[in-house]
């Protein structure tokens, strides 16, 4: 990895020095652009006390362009499809190179405290989330003890 | 002072963070300032930034758009503060980086601060206790300026023998040092006669928590006394319970043992008849054949053929026996012993006012306060009388109805709030265990709160709280209720007589029922009207247009809680469960309206249909509350196309208002929708947590609320209601609570709050107001609708969570026919429910799907002046009318 921007540097190392609670995010060995993430449920959500695993990679065009993030652990959320794909804005069109690894951690940490059915990706989970949702929590705090712990 | 260069250092870190650009998270190169007043570099990072296809830039920041100039991002202007930050600090950033950091600014505190130490000169080492020593920051800080002036004390400047003062750490000389130090003996000296004169304070307190004890103990002995009274009380009202089923099952033992031997004896007749017909046969035929006739002996034979048939069926067994009435002893097992497990309540109370309020035994001070508290399932209305939280900013007419509740509640609410109990004689006479006992007297009461509140309409014009208006009217309504009630206590010993009379005549009901039946789900309606006794009793308030009649003489007597119904095995025909509803615990009053004339059990498949998922007219994206007008037009909040669409009674397209956005008109997310009695359409605008009020023609009039959770303010407000008199009911469903307003906004009240028992919600989702005033929530995430006086007073509660006939699963709608029936929209079961204004199940349809009379999470409800039901069914993004 020869070029590998300043920037990305600087935020690993911050990343490392102040970490986020409830957060980690450890670049690859072999590639820096490469983390393995983990995410700890919010408190008071379906997904609290759940350790959700993610990737997140740095395109080359970082940071003008997003992050990809991807659930590695199975969730029901109705924002995160079955492959771990996740529906946010500042991971599409409201991106801004002002954002950093450490944001968009924090905005996915408070997309499970704050399920958007009305903008769905899973759309079963949406309407299941918007039909019932206190059977959806439940089903969600199932998934989590299923999968996440 | 301290603190001035930890500051300083502190900023200066916060400072080089202001130096940093936030694309590349270096210090700036060449900042260039956009228009949005943000600052980059301008290399690499404004560059890579600009979109060369609209020659526009998007600031990271903020995300404004900006144009970019012809010459590119370079003739964006130098951020020149930001520059002059970036020249001055470099060398001195660069020098301490091996030091403390910000050494540079330190230094010139010292300086200060010695200056001013040296101002205060003498007075400053000892002006006070815990003062602090500025000099030995600056010496602590600067090592060197106090090697310096060792030779020197620090107060007298005096070359003289130095030593170190134990209190301040500091260098001076002997003189100093004594005057030093009798300055803090004198200090000591002054503390320690504070702190005597102190003591007497905390010995004040010892004895005082000697006394709280005392009273502690006395008061939790008369709690417990309190507690063996009522449960004695209860035992007692058990026992006669028993008694009066006893001499019930007598009562049925007697009229079924007088039926059978009836039975008997005309069977013995018969026996006798064909005896003597045997006996005169055999004598004529014996007699040989000289005056028989022909025709005589053929009815002879035929008279014979008969017989022969009746004894046959008597050989096979299956001889006709009068109808035949099972007994059997029916009560809900777990539910005594529920409400038994979770009676009474010992209710500490830290709150003075509220304590004081309670019982008079309370004393001041955070001690705790025994009182007891009914939780009965049935009727936890009570603790809304004692439990503080819920009792909180209550307007005029919620108190007055209050002060009835426990005038009206008799020895009952009295022996709960009191210490001291009125034991009431009469109280074992009426004999009816707690939870329908109470739970009448609230129904009872309910029904002064329609007249007080027709008197306050029909005089007041029934706007506002009007409190004191009122009062007068209050008082003589209860003062009413109290004859009332003293007259059905008189006559409460002979209050069982009916149930006996008719179980001893069952004939009448046989009649009825073949006749007006003609399938099972009425049958079951049609039986609870055999009961006379029933509706007399509550025809007053169920449907008060309907019998006013028979309610003119039905006084209030005090009801059994088992309602005595006897099964009638009609020989297996239609009757499925025979014996099966035999005794049973009737939840609420049965109901004077015996059939809708919307006739609910005929529907089942939609009349009309239409709507599809999209946003042009006709089409929706979830629909959500409908509400029909009084010219019968039909408005549905078309969710999240953010606009309402308004329709004729049969589905053609009129009009559509609305868009999204936060401004006047404009919705996000819309749910509830309402038509008060002016034709203003109430409209909850759900993620603008607001209500916008639209005139007859769909023109905005006014918008009230904002996000939060105090009065007047809400949280996603999702069902809207309106009464008679323009009030407005709107569900604040993340904050559990209803809250009342005027119809110019003005909050009127709220009730309710997060939890599971009775009066208490989870995520209340719509509201509707009865006829007679009583408010129906959708108590979504209890399963259950639970339904209120209109001052909020909890009244009862029917479903429990299930698929079976009037249970339910998130209960969403709720609509109300003139008559009283509620339609509820049980979405968790994708189907109707439609319930006797008592609670009382109707009659059901719907199923899972998206074919006719299907739904997918149906939302709203309304219904049509002609008695058509509107239902949006949500997820098939349509609107079915049944």
């Amino acid at each position: 990895m020869a070029g590998l921007p300043r920037r990305i540097i600087k935020e690993t190392q911050r990343l490392m020095q102040e970490p986020v609670s409830g957060i980690t995010a450890l670049p690859d060995e072999n590639n820096a652009r490469y983390f393995h993430v983990t995410v700890i449920g919010p408190k008071e959500s379906p997904y609290e006390n759940g350790t959700f695993k993610l990737e997140l990679f740095l395109p080359e065009e970082y940071p003008m362009s997003a992050p990809k993030v991807r659930f590695l652990t199975k969730i029901y959320h109705p924002n995160i499809d079955k492959l771990g794909r996740i529906c946010l804005d500042i991971l599409k069109d409201k991106w801004s190179p002002a954002l950093q690894i450490r944001t968009v951690l924090l905005s996915i940490q408070a997309l499970l405290s704050a399920p958007n059915p009305d903008d769905p990706l899973a759309n079963e989970v949406a309407d299941a989330w918007k039909s019932d949702e206190s059977q959806a929590i439940e089903t969600a705090k199932a998934w989590t003890q299923k999968h996440a712990i | 002072m301290e603190e001035d260069p930890q500051e300083l250092s502190y900023s200066s870190e916060h400072i080089e963070q202001l130096l940093q650009c936030a694309i590349c998270l270096d210090r700036f190169k060449q900042p260039k300032l956009l228009p949005c007043q943000h600052t980059f570099c301008e290399t690499p990072c404004l560059e890579n930034l600009v979109n060369f296809l609209s020659r526009s830039i998007k600031c990271p920041e903020c995300r404004a758009e900006h144009r970019v100039p012809y010459q590119g991002v370079s003739s964006f202007p130098n951020n020149l503060t930001i520059r002059n930050f970036l020249e001055i600090p470099t060398k001195r950033i660069r020098r301490t980086s091996g030091g403390s950091g910000g050494d540079g600014a330190g230094g010139s505190t010292v300086a200060s601060g010695s200056t001013s130490a040296a101002g205060g000169s003498g007075g400053a080492c000892a002006s006070s206790v815990g003062g602090q020593y500025i000099n030995a920051v600056a010496q602590d800080r600067e090592p060197p300026t106090a090697a310096a002036s060792r030779s020197g004390c620090t107060i007298c400047t005096r070359e003289t023998t130095l030593s170190r003062c134990a209190h301040c750490d500091q260098v001076v000389c002997d003189a100093c040092k004594r005057s030093h130090m009798d300055h803090i003996k004198l200090d000591v000296a002054r503390l320690v006669g504070q702190i005597r004169r102190g003591i007497p304070h905390m010995s004040d307190a010892v004895n005082h928590m000697e006394i709280k004890i005392e009273a502690l103990r006395q008061r939790s002995e008369s709690g417990k006394a309190e507690i063996t009274e009522i449960i004695e009380k209860y035992i007692a009202e058990l026992r006669s319970r028993q008694r009066l089923l006893h001499s019930e099952v007598e009562m049925f033992l007697l009229g079924e043992v007088r039926a059978l031997r009836m039975h008997q004896e005309n069977l013995e007749v018969e026996m006798a008849s064909i005896a003597s017909f045997c006996d005169t046969n055999e004598s004529t035929l014996s007699r040989s054949q000289q005056n028989t006739s022909d025709e005589g002996i053929v009815e002879d034979k035929k008279q014979c053929v008969e017989y022969m048939e009746l004894l046959r069926s008597y050989e096979l067994g299956n001889y006709p026996l009068p109808r035949e009435r099972s007994l059997q002893f029916y009560m809900e097992e777990n539910r005594l012993s529920n409400v038994i497990a979770g009676f009474g309540e010992i209710v500490t109370n830290n709150s003075q006012s509220t304590s004081e309020s309670q019982s008079s035994a309370s004393s001041r001070d955070s001690s705790p306060v025994v009182s007891l508290t009914n939780v009965v399932t049935t009727t936890p209305s009570l603790t809304t009388t004692t439990t503080p939280s819920t009792s909180t900013a209550n307007s005029g007419p919620m108190n007055t109805d209050r002060a009835l509740a426990l005038i009206r509640g008799g020895h009952h609410l009295s022996a709960f709030t009191t210490p001291s109990p009125a034991p009431d004689s009469d109280s074992e006479a009426r004999s009816s265990p707690l939870p329908r006992r109470t739970l009448q007297e609230r129904r009872r009461g309910h029904m002064s709160d329609t007249r007080i509140a027709g008197l306050m309409a029909g005089g007041g014009g029934g706007g506002g709280s009007g409190g004191g208006s009122s009062s007068p009217r209050t008082s003589t309504a209860s003062a009413l209720r109290e004859r009332r009630l003293n007259r059905s206590l008189s006559t409460g010993a002979s209050l069982f007589t009916p149930v006996s009379s008719l179980t001893n005549q069952p004939s009448t009901s046989i009649q009825e029922e073949p006749s007006a039946s003609p399938s099972p789900r009425p049958r079951r309606a049609e039986r609870s009207n055999t009961f006379s006794r029933e509706e007399s009793n509550t025809a007053s308030e169920v449907v008060p247009q309907t019998s006013r009649v028979s309610s003119a003489d039905a006084r209030p007597r005090a009801r059994p809680p088992v309602r005595f119904d006897v099964g009638l095995d009609d020989n297996g025909d239609q009757n499925e469960l025979p014996g099966l509803e035999l005794l049973s615990f009737s939840d609420n009053e049965s109901c004077v309206v015996t059939t809708a004339t919307n006739n609910y059990q005929d529907k089942g498949r939609a009349i009309i249909r239409f709507g599809q998922r999209g946003t042009d007219f006709m089409q929706f994206t979830w629909p959500r509350g409908v509400a029909t007008t009084r010219e019968n037009n039909i408005l549905v909040a078309d969710s999240s196309n953010h606009r309402v669409q308004v329709f004729d009674s049969v589905g053609k397209f009129v009009k559509v208002f609305g868009s999204y956005g936060q401004g006047e008109g404009e919705f996000d997310c819309l749910s509830g929708i309402a038509v008060n009695s002016f034709g203003q359409v109430i409209i909850s605008d759900r993620y603008n947590h607001r209500i916008q009020v639209y005139n007859r023609h769909c023109e905005f009039e006014l918008a009230f609320g904002t996000e939060g959770s105090d009065q007047g303010q809400m949280l996603n407000p999702w069902g809207v209601a309106c009464d008679n008199m323009g009030f407005i009911y709107v569900c604040d469903k993340e904050n559990h609570r209803v809250q009342v307003f005027q119809t110019n906004g003005r909050f009127v009240r709220m009730f309710g709050a997060l939890g599971h028992r009775s009066g208490l919600f989870e995520n209340p989702h719509f509201v509707a107001i009865s006829p007679d005033n009583k408010i129906f929530v959708s108590d979504s995430s209890n399963h259950r609708v639970q339904v209120f006086s209109m001052y909020g007073d909890f009244l009862f509660a029917f479903g429990c969570p299930g698929t079976m006939e009037g249970q339910m699963r998130f209960p969403k709608g709720i609509a109300i026919d003139d008559q009283g029936f509620v339609v509820v929209a049980d979405s968790g079961n994708n189907r109707v429910q439609v319930f006797r204004g008592n609670g009382r199940f109707y009659c059901m349809f719907g199923s899972y799907g998206s074919d006719n009379g299907q739904f997918k999470g149906i939302e709203g409800v309304a219904i049509l002046g002609n008695g058509n039901i509107i239902i949006s069914d949500r997820e098939n993004h349509r609107i079915q009318i049944f």
